[in-house]
């Protein structure tokens, strides 16, 4: 991990006359360094060291903010004033433009589920409040950087999330039958994990490692076995759909394509993100994630278990923990993550922003559920919690192999010697339209 | 001991032994006060330029090593409003004496 950059002189002189009109901020900038070096000199004959001198008079000239406004109290007329605070408020907010954007992004998506209440944000397609602004970030994104930045990644992957669904919803709600309800839901994402796949495995081919860690294949492994696991479970103990009467062997045989196709669902934006691994590693991962969360709450809605319950045994204690469980995927996904993940400064930090505050939410829905319903005829057993562990790893698995993958994944400017680790490319990476720091640099 | 208001009437003060420039006449302040008058020494150039913009004090550059270094003293104008700073002080003091007088 970097260090913070010391305050230095040169930085305090640079506050101090933004905004100045040229030949003033000449005029000062002569003044204030005759007196900073005049200072470190006076101290040094006291006997301090060099860094002491420089630390002591730097601090003796004071706040440079407190200066910068003197300054311009002398300098400016209020109108001047004026627009140079404004100039500076606009540089403060493009400097933290990253920031700004995802917790704006996360403060709407949570404000809509707070507001209504409602578990589906985007189940039913995008037709909800917080797409316009997703599409002003993602277009802001594009305009501004030139590129796909990384802070428009959670909009990225809610617009992406809601493709399948919109298109699903459209054309069942449109034709029915067999096909438009069973066929083209388990087709559409097919097709979308096959496209993008294809994509981001070519670029892994030309960029990517000659041979892949066997965690890879492992996870790969596991997220076939998972859904059959779940379909076995059930078939042997219908309690944990959480039917009053148990679902018939026909009914849960026909559950296991959609369970298939939920894991679907999760690759493919495993695959989408891996395009977007090329510029930022890891941090690609907020697309599979805002992924994630709309098929979550869209699928697996987690407080499903407590509201059918609710319905026999209604308490203060079930509400209290529904209304958490409501909040706490759209907090986690729109807003910790993500800004967690902008200010990692390592790959270990990025990896823990990705999986801890997703994995505290997927675990803490059976816990909860489980305080909820205890000494009802809901009550956990054995089978409810494999079954509940299973469902996690439904959505940790494609994380993981995002992350394992971003990890392997080399970036586009390397410098003049090679390959190396995805994250070690975002410290140094400069796109050659954009020459300011990646986002994931530390400014100096 | 913060000196913000009365930081022009220390600077004119100062000026009034003669040219002087930021460094020393911040030396000058801390030094005669024995170090209780404190002020953060950036905030000495506002308002060198602020008397300046009031025709209080004037400039001159001279080069020292090689670099020019802005030495400032004081105008006709700026020693009567020095007269004028001192007596308003002095009359601030005497009040303020006189309520502590009366309280003590």
């Amino acid at each position: 991990m970097r260090p913070e950059a010391e305050p230095t002189f040169e930085r305090w002189l640079a506050t101090v006359i933004h905004g100045l009109p040229p030949e003033v901020a000449a005029g000062v900038a002569v003044e204030l360094t005759a007196h900073y070096e005049d200072a470190v000199a006076g101290h040094r004959e006291q006997g301090q060291t060099l860094a002491s001198a420089q630390a002591t008079a730097l601090a003796d000239l004071g706040d440079p903010q407190v200066v910068r406004r003197q300054l311009q109290r002398v300098h400016l007329s209020r109108w001047e004033r004026l627009r140079a605070w404004a100039t500076q408020v606009a540089y403060l907010v493009w400097q933290r433009r990253a920031i700004i954007g995802t917790g704006l992004f996360g403060l709407a998506a949570l404000a809509v589920v707070v507001s209504d209440h409602r578990h589906w944000i985007s189940y039913r397609g995008h037709l909800d409040s917080i797409t316009p602004l997703a599409l002003i970030l993602v277009v802001a994104s594009l305009v501004l950087e030139h590129r796909l930045a990384l802070w428009s990644y959670p909009a990225v992957g809610y617009l992406l999330s809601g493709i399948s669904p919109w298109l699903l919803f459209t054309f069942s709600d449109a034709y029915g039958g067999l096909f438009w309800d069973v066929i083209a839901p388990l087709l559409l994402p097919v097709v979308a994990l096959v496209g993008l796949a294809v994509a981001g495995l070519r670029q892994l081919r030309h960029r990517g490692p000659r041979r892949y860690p066997a965690a890879i294949w492992l996870i790969l492994v596991l997220m076939i076995i998972a859904p059959l696991a779940m379909t076995g479970i059930q078939l042997q103990d219908g309690g944990v759909s959480f039917r009053p009467e148990a679902l018939s062997r026909a009914e849960l045989t026909v559950n296991a394509p959609w369970v298939l196709y939920m894991t679907t669902m999760l690759l493919a934006p495993v695959a989408a993100g891996l395009l977007g691994a090329r510029r930022h590693g890891v941090g690609a991962a907020l697309i599979p994630l805002a992924c994630h969360y709309s098929l979550y709450v869209g699928i697996v809605d987690p407080t499903y278990h407590l509201t059918f319950y609710e319905y026999w045994q209604p308490s203060r204690t079930l509400h209290a923990i529904e209304a958490f469980l409501i909040y706490l995927p759209a907090l986690t996904t729109f807003l910790v993550t993500p800004l967690w993940l902008l200010r990692a400064r390592t790959t270990r930090g990025r990896i823990a922003a990705v999986l801890l505050p997703t994995t505290a939410v997927l675990g803490a829905t059976p816990i909860l559920s489980a305080i909820g319903l205890q000494n009802t005829w809901g009550a956990y057993t054995a089978a409810t919690w494999v079954s509940a562990a299973i469902e996690i790893m439904l959505f940790i698995l494609p994380l993981a192999l995002a992350l394992v993958l971003y990890s392997q994944f080399p970036g586009p400017i390397l410098g003049p010697h090679g390959s190396g680790p995805a994250d070690s490319v975002e410290v140094v990476e400069r796109s050659p339209r954009d020459h300011t720091p990646s986002m994931l640099a530390r400014s100096p | 001991m913060n000196v913000k208001g009365s930081l022009p009437l220390l600077i004119l003060d100062a000026l009034s032994k003669g040219a002087s420039y930021g460094y020393l006449i911040a030396r000058e302040i801390k030094m005669r006060s024995a170090g209780v008058l404190d002020f953060q020494e950036g905030t000495l150039y506002p308002a060198l330029h602020r008397l300046e913009k009031e025709g209080w004090v004037e400039t001159y550059n001279v080069k020292v090593d090689g670099r020019d270094r802005r030495y400032y003293r004081l105008t006709e104008a700026g020693v009567r409003a020095l007269s004028d700073e001192r007596r308003s002080w002095r009359a601030y003091v005497n009040a303020v004496d006189g309520v502590l007088g009366d309280a003590g």
